[in-house]
């Protein structure tokens, strides 16, 4: 008998069981393969459910591109943030209050907010706080070790930055919290700065591990191009500098607003409108009568009023928002009847104060009228008689026709969101005599700032009408060039020689009679005012302007100040803008490299800086003081200088006198300020000499034969030593036009 | 039956061989040369070797991916750092600040017009270089002249 089992047996069994064997696992395979492939479970295959359950899909966000000025300052940069997510349904109740209080803390966010979020038990993401920085994320993180807490999670976020707060702040714009452009440039620009989103895809163990080794892929973020603006930092900073002055001086109701821009190629130089906000807070009302008006308002209304406030504090007022612009407008009524031939330079008008139109009454500025004036006299003394007249001779056809070319009928097309769609004139079919009467000299129109500083532009850089733009290239992430922005003209609306001579009249409007408050010694300016009344507003209300450009002999730039309701002193543009433009040309010219050249009065009536005298010698101090055309008052008998007033440094007129203290024991002889506003600057220096003082002498118009004192540095009634100098503010002031 | 015991014809039958068991002999499948064991050690210590460096490096492969991206998180958290940085610096230095500063604080004023010199030039700067004339027999003979009279007193 056998021991063992026989090959037989062993054959017997394996044609028994292994078919067996290979049928029940024919079996499960097969189960298996069709359970994954084929069955399903609620509409999906368990394949499908299983990479549902396993893959994930995270969002890589792309870095949003970064503003640069024209010289690679950068104005809006990003970098990533963390925002700081509670899980309160994976908060113990125990831990509320120590969460609570402690992220308050932290965050600077209300408790009280922080303990309705974790009373959500549902919710496994609630977002505390966004945005935050290094620091803070590092104290949530020390917060939550030392305290041993789950269910906050710090996730990425990212931040914009604008380094100089509120500049440039109604161009720039800002993002939200999405990253996404809000307003401005950030908006116009969005699907360029943004990039594209990219995405790791991967799965994830039971424990939510990354697997790296199954399905991962990634695509990576493209991210976005970045923008060189055409606007300078500096230049726009002066601009800034200029309005705020002018804001706080003259106390303006509702905003104003200036651009600067290149005569030649419409690149915006420096835009803004203030009072305005600051970018890195956007949501914060900046004006306090304003914030102090909501105060008082509740619930819907006070919701309702905020984002009124918010809005129009966010608004660019240069192409947002119309206005009148008033006798500025009259540069292109001018320029058109000159190049149609029905005026000349040396046509004759009368203007009697008034002029009857189709039987309706309009006045000149000038109640009693100017008499008898050729073109360019209309234009310097602003004559409102002698433009209708203009208007008249060139017939409500042409003149549309030219209101229609220098682009008051059309956007401008500028790079920027909002700007006004539709102009407030009268067409063609729609004027009367009437309307043609008072739109010649700039009523009964509401046009954009940016509408006409182009349309002046145009009138002075050989008649051509340039494309406003404000962005100047594109840029990758790498800083290689994608794209220049060089737009062309759109047409020529004037010949040359019309602009040549319009830029003629124009620095003669600026510089007759002594220059006026636009006026800067050593340089060619030309420019013009304008007050207009608001149309739909009080009575009392004005809108005043000035647009200026230099050299007058070769155009750069063109600076335009608007400034809607003024209501501390004078209302009219020569004395509310035109010295707002002159401080901003006065910085910007030589920023340019365009220096002062004098002419032999301007040189011969500089001032001197007063040298330092202390411890010389009489006799050298006589000496030079005749050279440098000062007088010399001695006090005492002493051989050297032991004092003078006023002290080394200062700037004064020549003919000035310099008081010096000759013994060590000196006294200083005082003397009392006198009253000196609303004197012409001859009778200032009189009254000023007599009492034993200097002055000295500020504002374009100072030469002016109209000009007027406007503010003294030292109050009347004051005593001070003899020989100080007071600074006087000149200004001319013309009657509303 | 044979009961002649006179005659034992068994003795002269021919011995019959006493029936013999068969002989059996075991054939043994022949044994093939069993592995040595040092080999089945070797290769058990290869296969060891082998799997545990593929473990293994798998494993550190695994720490440095996750090594480099917690380096790379770092980086990119310092980058963001930087950029904040730069802000706060840019927005500490920004025009207005400086002047600010410079006035209030320095007591700076900025530079006026009469601080600066304007030299008036009738036409442009114009450069003149004097040519050298040859000096004729009356200038080389009061030359000699001096130069003896130099050489005889020792006076310049």
């Amino acid at each position: 008998m056998a021991q063992t089992p026989t090959k037989k047996m062993k054959m017997r069994l394996n044609l028994i069981v292994l078919p067996c064997v290979l049928l029940l696992c024919a079996v499960l395979i097969g189960r298996v393969f069709y359970i994954s492939m084929f069955e399903e479970y609620n509409g999906k295959s368990y394949a499908l459910l299983a990479q549902e359950q396993q893959l994930r899909s995270v969002p890589i966000a792309a870095k949003r591109g970064t503003i640069y000025d024209r010289n690679m300052v950068v104005l809006a940069q990003s970098a990533s943030a963390w925002k700081v997510i509670l899980s309160p349904a994976q908060i113990p109740e125990e831990d509320h209050e120590l969460i609570a209080s402690g992220l308050s803390g932290i965050l600077d966010v209300d408790r009280e907010e922080i303990l309705s979020m974790l009373d959500n038990k549902q919710s496994y993401y609630q977002v505390i706080k966004r945005r935050i920085e290094k620091s803070v994320h590092d104290e949530v993180v020390t917060f939550i070790e030392e305290n041993d807490l789950s269910g906050i999670q710090l996730m990425e976020d990212s931040k914009r930055y604008y380094p100089y707060g509120n500049f440039l702040s109604t161009v720039l714009g800002f993002t939200g919290t999405d990253n996404q452009g809000l307003y401005g440039l950030e908006l116009y620009y969005d699907d360029i700065l943004k990039g594209q989103e990219g995405r790791v895809v991967a799965s994830k163990d039971a424990r939510g591990s990354y697997m790296p080794y199954q399905f991962e892929s990634q695509y990576d973020p493209v991210p976005g191009n970045s923008l060189v603006l055409t606007v300078d930092e500096k230049i726009q900073h002066f601009l800034e500098k200029a309005l705020e002055d002018t804001v706080e001086t003259h106390q303006v109701k509702n905003r104003a607003c200036g651009i600067v821009m290149d005569v030649n190629t419409g690149a915006i130089l420096a835009m803004s409108t203030k009072p305005d906000y600051d970018l890195n807070d956007p949501y914060t009302i900046t004006d306090p009568e304003v914030a102090a008006a909501l105060e008082t308002l509740e619930g819907d209304e006070q919701k309702q009023a905020r984002l009124n406030a918010l809005e129009q504090q966010r608004k660019n007022k240069a192409l947002t928002e119309l206005y009148e612009p008033g006798s500025v407008f009259k540069v292109v009524t001018g320029s058109a009847a000159l190049e149609e031939g029905v005026m000349t330079l040396d046509h004759s008008f009368y203007c009697s104060g008034v002029i009857d139109v189709a039987g309706t009454k309009i006045h000149c500025w000038k109640r009693s009228g100017h008499g008898t004036l050729d073109f360019v006299d209309a234009v310097v003394n602003s004559c409102n008689p002698a433009f209708i007249e203009t208007g008249q001779l060139l017939g409500k056809e042409k003149f549309y026709q030219y209101f229609k070319a220098y682009g008051f009928t059309e956007k401008t097309g500028i790079d920027l969101p909002g700007e006004a769609s539709r102009t407030l004139y009268y067409t063609a079919e729609e004027m009367g005599p009437v309307e043609l009467a008072s739109e010649s000299f700039g009523q009964s129109m509401n046009i954009t700032p940016l509408q006409m500083i182009t349309a002046f532009c145009a009138t002075v850089n050989g008649g051509y009408l340039v494309q406003p733009h404000i962005v100047a290239q594109i840029l990758d992430s790498e800083g290689n060039l994608v794209e220049s922005i060089n737009p062309e003209p759109k047409r020529q609306v004037i010949s040359a020689e019309t602009s040549e001579k319009m830029r003629m009249i124009l620095e003669e409007a600026v510089s007759a009679n002594g220059g006026n408050n636009a006026y800067i010694k050593g340089y060619r300016i030309g420019g013009k005012s304008g007050t207009a009344e608001k149309l739909g507003g009080d009575e009392t209300d004005r809108v005043s302007s000035f647009v200026g450009f230099a050299p007058a002999d070769d155009p750069q730039i063109a600076v335009l100040i608007m400034v809607d309701t003024p209501t501390a002193g004078e209302v009219y543009g020569s004395v509310v803008a035109a010295p707002a433009v002159a401080s901003v040309m006065r910085d910007v010219l030589p920023y340019l490299g365009i220096d002062p050249k004098y002419s032999e009065d301007e040189l011969e009536n500089l001032d001197v800086v007063v040298p330092n005298l202390e411890n010389s010698d009489v006799m050298s101090v006589q000496n030079k003081l005749s050279n440098m055309d000062l007088e010399l008052r001695q006090i005492g008998d002493g051989t050297k200088v032991i004092k003078q007033i006023p002290q080394a440094g200062i700037s004064v007129p020549k003919g000035s006198t310099i008081v010096i203290y000759t013994e060590e024991d000196y006294e200083l002889e005082m003397t009392t300020v006198p009253l000196v506003m609303g004197l012409t600057p001859e009778q200032a220096n009189r009254e000023l000499t007599n009492a034993g003082l200097n002055i000295q002498l500020n504002g374009g118009a100072s030469a002016h034969e109209d000009a007027k004192i406007v503010g003294q540095s030292i109050k009347q009634g004051e005593q001070v030593p003899k020989g100080t100098v007071v600074a006087v503010e000149c200004l001319t002031v013309e009657a509303i036009n | 039956m044979n009961n002649n015991l006179a005659y034992d014809f068994s003795k002269f039958e021919e011995k019959q061989a006493a029936p013999q068991r068969p002989q059996i002999e075991q054939i043994y499948p022949k044994v093939k040369d069993t592995i040595s064991l040092p080999k089945v050690i070797f290769g058990l210590m290869s296969v060891l070797i082998v799997t545990s460096m593929l473990i293994y490096n798998n494993v550190r492969i695994s720490e440095i991916n996750t090594e480099i991206r917690m380096q790379q998180q770092e980086y990119d958290i310092l980058v963001n750092e930087g950029i904040r940085l730069n802000m706060e610096l840019e927005s500490g230095a920004s025009l207005s600040k400086v002047e600010e500063y410079a006035s209030n604080v320095l007591g700076m004023v900025k530079m006026e017009k009469s601080q600066m010199q304007y030299i008036e030039l009738t036409d442009g700067t114009t450069v003149e270089i004097m040519q050298q004339e040859e000096p004729n027999l009356f200038d080389q003979v009061q030359r000699l002249l001096t130069e003896f009279v130099e050489n005889i007193t020792g006076k310049a």
